[in-house]
């Protein structure tokens, strides 16, 4: 005998709204999750890994002195990442609110672009250590490694700013006034220089750098086509997201609205660029290595600096624009 | 008997947006739907007035400038009084 039950409707459907805050919710929660877990992974191996011997006959040190001299740099780097990922989940909160409006589409796209490159900082650190821990007892691996680095590197940091440049051009199509922040004239050329004095000291690295100084392990042609040329694409893509978030700020309506997105648009001005500059760092590594330790600390020290400061200013541009939403 | 001003939550969000840019069409809907608990299209032009306090509170929650405030309120009146093209003019925003 079948028995209809009657008490309440038991296949009750959920409202379209409830599915779309557990999918936020469960995303939240999963990229919470990843991004703990690569913390604690980049710690444990920071600290429990045994240093390369070139390091530390190059800096003369010892293990326990080197652990001593990293425990500042992996704090401020973790403390970085932590004000990274509060800075852009809260602009993800911001936007996932206003997700259905023209603008709130728009940052919508920003906001995702920055998660990616938030979970590409410790990412790349982890897969950088743990290939580092392979190639300790295998060097064989080292170009192999080195190469897949690399890709993984251009991989993550193109989809960052290509999201985050994608928001920025739909902001364009909401102001109508065009007042433009740096003439064309003067940033194009500007671009084109700086690209050529990149790939001039990508292509002339040192005829015969030691094996544990390479970089990329690639023959010029590929060096090219593989790791430049996507790189000047990807930063390119980035600047210009920031020059049109300038722009959009400097455009649009909104005495309060204005206020509150130009933290937002400094912030993002900042992270794009010291991520731009880092990369060019590391590029350049094989010419930074003639530097003694000192001046090398304060250039990582200074980038980790600009780049938690602007996840600062993205985290109060957030906020007060949230506010605008709740009162 | 209400008067429906089919243009008049439109001007409101027309003079709002030299505050709230494009979170101005959400803020007044809020607005409407929060305090007044009615559909924003429904808006009337007895409920204007009481729109009014509302906005004036909520924007002075969101700002320390009073003369901003007392702007913002003063173009709502204006707009209020059926002055929207004066609520509207290219004088605005002064503060």
């Amino acid at each position: 005998m079948r028995i209809k039950c009657t008490i309440g409707d038991m296949s009750a459907k959920k409202e379209p709204g409830q599915f779309k805050k557990l999918s936020f919710k469960k995303l939240k929660l999963l990229y919470t999750s990843a991004f703990s877990a690569l913390v604690v992974t980049y710690l444990g191996i920071s600290f429990l890994s045994v240093p390369s011997r070139l390091v530390l006959k190059k800096y003369n040190l010892t293990i326990t002195s080197y652990r001593w001299l990293i425990l500042p740099i992996v704090i401020l780097i973790v403390a970085t990442w932590l004000v990274s990922f509060y800075g852009s989940m809260r602009f993800k909160s911001y936007s996932e609110v206003i997700k259905k409006s023209r603008d709130g589409h728009a940052l919508d796209f920003i906001s995702t672009g920055l998660l990616v490159l938030t979970i590409a900082l410790p990412f790349s650190a982890v897969l950088g250590s743990i290939f580092n821990i392979a190639i300790g007892h295998h060097p064989e691996f080292m170009p192999r490694l080195t190469i897949i680095k690399n890709v993984v590197g251009v991989a993550l940091l193109g989809l960052a700013f290509i999201l985050i440049a994608k928001g920025a051009n739909l902001l364009q199509n909401l102001i109508q006034q065009q007042k433009r922040v740096l003439s064309q004239a003067f940033w194009v050329p500007l671009f084109i220089i700086a690209s050529t004095l990149y790939s001039y000291l990508i292509i002339t690295r040192p005829g015969h750098v030691p094996l544990a100084q390479q970089v990329y392990f690639l023959p010029n042609w590929l060096l090219l086509l593989m790791i430049v040329i996507p790189y000047l694409y990807i930063w390119y893509c980035g600047l210009n997201a920031a020059y049109n978030v300038f722009r959009y700020k400097l455009n649009v309506r909104g005495r309060l609205y204005k206020s509150a997105l130009g933290y937002l648009a400094v912030g993002i001005l900042m992270v794009i660029a010291s991520s731009v500059v880092t990369e060019i760092l590391v590029t350049a590594s094989s010419h930074l290595s003639r530097l003694n330790l000192t001046p090398v600390l304060w250039i990582i020290y200074s980038l980790l600096v600009v780049d938690g400061a602007g996840y600062v200013l993205i985290a109060i541009g957030a906020k007060k624009l949230h506010r605008l939403e709740e009162v | 008997m209400s008067t429906r001003r089919p243009n008049i939550k439109k001007q409101i969000v027309e003079v709002s947006q030299d505050y709230f840019g494009p979170a101005a069409d959400r803020f007044i809907d809020r607005q409407i739907t929060m305090h007044l608990r009615k559909d924003p299209a429904n808006l009337t032009s007895e409920d204007v007035a009481k729109l009014i306090d509302w906005l004036k509170l909520s924007f002075a929650l969101l700002t320390k400038k009073t003369s901003l405030v007392e702007e913002y309120v003063l173009r709502l009146q204006l707009v209020a009084d059926g002055r929207a093209k004066e609520a509207l003019g290219r004088q605005w925003p002064q503060s």
